[in-house]
């Protein structure tokens, strides 16, 4: 999945901080290991708005590869992503998109 | 029978760079330095505190950033993305702003800070029931301790098996302090130059050390018995008893040079025709002090005073450096004792003093130009070693002095530390003598200007040749171009001798090749008047100096300033040794 940057504003026009969520499942079979974790952090860290992972009522810094691996995130888990800050969805649907393409982009 | 007729498996014959003399064969036992402990400790500068931690992280960054460029050139993609991993987690946001609200909450030093919140990370994940993610346990762990050892500087190194030829990855001169010699017969390291810190401070322990060994991982194992000689750099891995009888006898040979080296112990430095210099020891440690009296060093020709900072308590107070100074000065009694000024930066870095990450550091803030600037703890020294001065014959030398201006400027600095302490009633010596290294080209240039201002040379030869030779001697890439025997070397040595001469000063020198035998006839024709070298070497020296008679030396001093090559040189110089 591909961003334009354009689209930064369209979504967020005047930088207003907002809140953004969404829930999902994860589909992948070894869970969120070293390799998606990194992959989370990642795109989180490209980020400017704070990001949060939470699973089974813990929630982690999004763009700490460690605290998202000590969740211990199992393949079918629900978890939560939650951005705060001017680029809030924008974050959470880049990363969303990452977990739904099964972590194929770079 | 000679070792290179034996047919030995190549994967069994391993060569290096002899380091510390000696024949040594032992069992294989592989240290790994990781296995510290971190003491917890209370610190005033927090700021100073944090920036240690961004010093040794960012450091820890290029170390694996430098290594993952190779990988990548090698096309392994497995370790490239290790090393990709390492990096992920070195730059963990919850990992730095974790340590760094622990070292300012509880005003705690930053290895003790870091190693905390990284246990936390390991703890936490070893909990997770996942077996990719209980692989990254070793990485975190692998991560911070390289953080942690560039934070701590030394740490002990020892084994509890007998009769042990170590075997590490590197050695850097913050290590040596920390070998504990008991049970270690022999040290060979992976990596290593011969002209590096460690390498000078690896000869004067007195265990036979290899450096650069590169196959030694590849092909010993922890059930290998292994032989090394220290002077060769030979090293052969599972020796059979024809190798290990080659090895007793040139054990049994070393043993018998050594006890005939110490006739020479109490004599004179003398030449056949009855022409004196003197021979002193470079020291470093307190423990080469002991080794230069029992090889009848004749005063110290270079105490590296920054050695005393080589770990990670930063400089040393006025205290430690008085007690050291007195000490050394009592012990050599009237010997004369030349004490350099702190000389970091470059190959030498201390931490907190100087400047981290110059792109060309050996041309950047080191020596007395670091000093100059960081002109508080340079102050407090002069103090420590004016105070120090009535206890013995000191020299205080001044190292990487490059112009006038700055020799003036010491002197005046010396003299009004000396007037200040007068007026507080604190006596100084009346004879201090005050000298500089000439191991700038522009300052060997300009040595008749500048022996009207000080009381003596001391040529630091490794330097003066880096930089004469525009060659960085930790380079190893252009180890062909660092030439010690290049004539533009020589003529500068010669020159400034010259120089020194004809303004009544004494010169000295204080690099490695001042103990090389083929260079000996040289030195001593172009008129040298003390050789300053690493314990282990002065009788062998000494003994060098009476087989030679000044006429012969001057001669061949003279043909081989006329020489064009380095290779002529060597070539006139080896000659002469028959």
């Amino acid at each position: 999945m591909t961003i334009d940057l354009n689209l930064k504003s369209e979504i967020n026009p005047l930088n207003e901080v907002t809140e953004f969520e969404t829930t999902l499942i994860i589909a992948q079979e070894e869970g969120l290991h070293a390799r998606p974790a990194g992959m989370i952090a990642k795109k989180a860290s490209s980020f400017q708005s704070k990001v949060e992972v939470s699973c089974g009522g813990q929630t982690a810094n999004a763009k700490s590869i460690m605290m998202i691996m000590s969740l211990g995130i199992e393949n079918g888990s629900e978890i939560k992503i939650k951005a705060h800050g001017i680029d809030a969805q924008l974050a959470v649907k880049t990363i969303e998109g990452l977990i739904l393409n099964g972590f194929t982009g770079s | 029978m000679d070792l290179l007729d034996l047919k030995i498996d190549k994967c069994r014959r391993l060569s290096g760079i002899g380091i510390s003399k000696g024949v040594a064969i032992g069992q294989c036992t592989f240290i790994n330095k990781r296995t510290l402990f971190i003491e917890k400790k209370s610190i005033q500068n927090i700021e100073h505190e944090l920036i240690r931690l961004e010093n040794s992280i960012n450091h820890s960054k290029l170390k694996i950033e430098k290594l993952q460029e190779q990988t990548l050139e090698s096309l392994d993609k497995n370790l490239s993305e290790i090393f990709s991993a390492h990096l992920m987690i070195l730059e963990d946001p919850e990992l730095l702003e974790n340590t760094v609200s622990l070292i300012r909450n509880e005003k705690v030093n930053a290895e003790w800070a870091l190693e905390k919140v990284a246990n936390g990370f390991i703890e936490s994940l070893s909990k997770v029931n996942n077996k990719y993610i209980q692989g990254r346990v070793a990485d975190i762990k692998e991560v911070s301790e390289q953080v942690l050892n560039y934070l701590t500087g030394s740490v002990e190194i020892k084994t509890e098996n007998l009769n042990s030829i170590i075997i590490l990855e590197e050695l850097n001169a913050g290590d040596i302090a920390g070998i504990n010699r008991e049970n270690i017969k022999g040290i060979i390291v992976q990596s290593g130059e011969e002209t590096s810190h460690a390498a000078i401070l690896a000869r004067n322990i007195g265990i036979p050390t290899v450096f650069s060994v590169k196959d030694i991982f590849r092909f010993a194992t922890s059930n290998s018995e292994v032989a090394l000689d220290g002077e060769t750099g030979e090293v052969i891995i599972d020796p059979d008893q024809k190798v290990i009888n080659i090895f007793n006898s040139k054990r049994i040979e070393f043993t018998k040079k050594t006890n005939e080296l110490n006739l020479f112990k109490n004599l004179k430095s003398k030449t056949l025709d009855g022409h004196i210099v003197q021979v002193g020891a470079n020291i470093g440690l307190m423990a080469d002090l002991e080794s230069a009296v029992n090889c009848g060093a004749e005063g110290v020709g270079l105490y590296r005073t920054e050695f005393m900072a080589s770990d990670s308590l930063g400089l040393p107070d006025e205290y430690i450096q008085f007690e050291n100074y007195k000490r050394i000065l009592t012990q050599m009694s009237s010997h004369l004792v030349v004490i350099r000024t702190f000389d970091i930066g470059s190959d030498k870095p201390v931490k907190n003093f100087s400047i981290n990450q110059e792109p060309n550091p050996a041309l950047g803030m080191r020596g007395i130009r670091l000093c100059l600037k960081e002109r508080n703890a340079f102050l407090i020294q002069i103090r420590a070693l004016l105070r120090a001065s009535v206890f013995g014959n000191l020299a205080i030398m001044f190292p990487m002095v490059s112009s006038l201006d700055e020799v003036l400027i010491l002197k005046e600095i010396v003299q009004e530390m000396k007037l200040n302490l007068e007026a507080q009633g604190i006596s100084v010596s009346k004879k201090i003598q005050i000298g500089i290294m000439i191991e700038v080209p522009a300052a060997a240039m300009i040595t008749d200007v500048l022996a009207k201002h000080v009381d003596f040379f001391s040529i630091g030869t490794n330097d003066l040749t880096q930089y004469t030779c525009a060659t960085d001697r930790l380079n190893e890439h252009t180890r062909v171009f660092y030439e010690p025997f290049h004539p533009g070397v020589l003529k500068l040595i010669a020159m400034t001798i010259e120089n020194a001469h004809k303004n009544g000063i004494w010169a000295g020198m204080c690099g490695s090749i001042a103990a090389k035998k083929e260079m000996v006839p040289f030195l001593l024709g172009v008129g040298l008047d003390e050789f300053s070298v690493d314990s282990n070497s002065i009788l062998s020296l000494r003994s060098r100096i009476a087989q030679l008679t000044m006429s012969d030396c001057k001669e061949l001093a003279k043909q081989a300033l006329n020489c064009e090559t380095a290779s002529a040189v060597k070539a006139l110089m080896s000659n002469s040794l028959q």
